[in-house]
């Protein structure tokens, strides 16, 4: 008897161990309806990317990855959707994630990406805004609010994806 | 002994999916330093509390992205994967199976559950080797997209483990999943239950008829490290080995079946003549002994 609890004792002790070495909660990550966490995003052409620098403007933030399949799916439509609005009222800033810049300028490049592809340092924006993996996009509004959170592929030039991002734009006109 | 590799299949289990903190905090996958490894069993590496990859869900994407990789001038060939994979089926082939494997512990637990049984018929078999040949090599690298880049086939349209710890508990954590919920994942979703009810009422028909891992370590079964080995002079043909064996080996008629999973059962259960021992590099380190009377085998 003795000898059965001590086995079940090790077992629990191992799970409780085990529990413990993930990593720590973020007490700061990104909430729905709640101002969107800023970030600081280097595009591998060079240039940096700031929240707080896009006050005024619909943000999509997007991130994912080449080894991805549905992100790989995903892509050409985001590229029509960047085609379709002005730079100045919406901006696409695609985030890679666990993967290379020279994969994914590559890949951006074959099918004549023009949206920016950032790299995400010690991946920070990640964590704020409590990534669970790839694909996953953000909404945050003009006035810097995060209005929606997408887990995983949508047909971003759909009637219903645009409906959804239609009620953010200044000028819901330039979507239909 | 069957005790024991209980015991090592549970522990093997909970060090795979040993990041359970995702149940306190809500937090996403682990996806710190252990990630790099590969489990040597099946187990998938978007469960919530998988604390390794999938060796074999890696070894698809390798191959999925190699055409990529020679096109983008980023030359990333995964040898650790196909190098780490070689290893361990040298070493011990498909012991893997019985002793590290978490979806055949799940498998074993399943048939556990009082019911009349089954055998498999011996020609599915040969299915996991086309699994392999096709779902895990063949689609993945030659079906490729506009990008040059292939899917993990097996992954995304067959692996009842990956339902099971991933697409289950990832959809009961992330409501937000939900509205990607369609055919493909009914379709998995009726794979999962199939052999969850097959296996009540067959022993491990996963890792008998499916499992391209278990195909892939099956290849070493000639020349593995660690085998049981029979000795054909004290063997006396009484097949008492045939019904213990939970892969549906014939132990005295093949002794390098690639279904056997080095369980021991034929050794420690069955055998009462000495015939069958364990041999690690041809050296013999266990059995080879009679077995005692069943009674006393039970108390192990």
């Amino acid at each position: 008897m003795m000898k059965r609890l001590c086995v079940w004792l090790g077992l629990f002790s191992l799970i409780f161990m085990l529990a413990g070495c993930g990593p720590k909660p973020r007490l700061d990550a990104a909430r729905i309806n709640s101002p969107a966490p800023d970030f600081t995003l280097m595009e591998i052409q060079g240039k940096t990317w700031t929240l707080a620098e896009l006050k005024g403007k619909v943000v999509f933030l997007h991130f994912w990855a080449t080894w991805c399949p549905s992100c790989r799916e995903e892509l050409p439509a985001i590229q029509r959707l960047h085609a379709a609005l002005p730079e100045d009222q919406f901006v696409i800033l695609t985030v890679l994630y666990n993967d290379d810049p020279g994969r994914a300028k590559y890949m951006a490049g074959r099918i004549g990406a023009t949206f920016p592809v950032t790299v995400d340092p010690d991946g920070l924006a990640a964590q704020v805004y409590g990534l669970t993996g790839v694909p996953e996009t953000y909404i945050i509004d003009q006035q810097g609010i995060l209005r929606e959170k997408f887990i995983g592929a949508l047909p971003w030039d759909s009637p219903e994806s645009r409906a959804v991002l239609r009620k953010y734009l200044s000028r819901p006109s330039l979507l239909e | 002994m069957e005790t024991i590799r209980k015991w090592v299949q549970v522990i093997f289990t909970l060090l795979s999916n040993g990041s359970w903190n995702f149940l306190v905090t809500g937090a996403p996958l682990y996806q710190g330093p252990l990630k790099v490894l590969c489990a040597p069993g099946l187990n998938c590496y978007s469960c919530p509390a998988a604390t390794t990859s999938c060796a074999l869900g890696s070894l698809q994407q390798l191959l999925g992205s190699l055409r990529f990789s020679l096109d983008s001038g980023q030359y990333y060939f995964g040898l650790y994967v196909v190098g780490g994979m070689g290893v361990l089926g040298a070493m011990f082939g498909r012991l893997i199976c019985g002793w590290l494997c978490p979806f055949g512990l799940f498998q074993e637990l399943l048939h556990k559950i009082p019911s009349r049984k089954f055998g498999v018929p011996r020609g599915l078999r040969y299915l996991k080797y086309g699994f392999l040949a096709f779902f895990v090599i063949l689609l993945p690298l030659l079906v490729v997209d506009e990008f040059g880049a292939g899917s993990p086939w097996f992954c995304k349209y067959i692996c009842p483990a990956g339902t099971l710890e991933a697409g289950i508990p990832l959809l009961l954590l992330q409501p937000g999943l939900r509205q990607s919920v369609g055919l493909l994942f009914l379709n998995k979703l009726f794979i999962m239950l199939a052999f969850i009810v097959w296996s009540i009422y067959a022993s491990r028909p996963f890792c008998r008829t499916s499992c391209p891992l278990g195909a892939f370590y099956a290849l070493f079964k000639n020349a593995r490290l660690v085998k049981l080995r029979l000795d054909a002079s004290r063997c006396t043909n009484c097949k008492a080995c045939h019904p213990v064996c939970p892969m549906g080996v014939k132990f005295n008629e093949s002794p390098d079946d690639g279904e056997c999973i080095t369980c021991l059962a034929c050794m420690n259960q069955a055998c009462k003549f000495g015939a069958i021992s364990l041999e690690v590099g041809g050296v013999p380190v266990g059995g080879g002994v009679v077995a005692p009377a069943p009674a006393a085998a039970g108390r192990e």
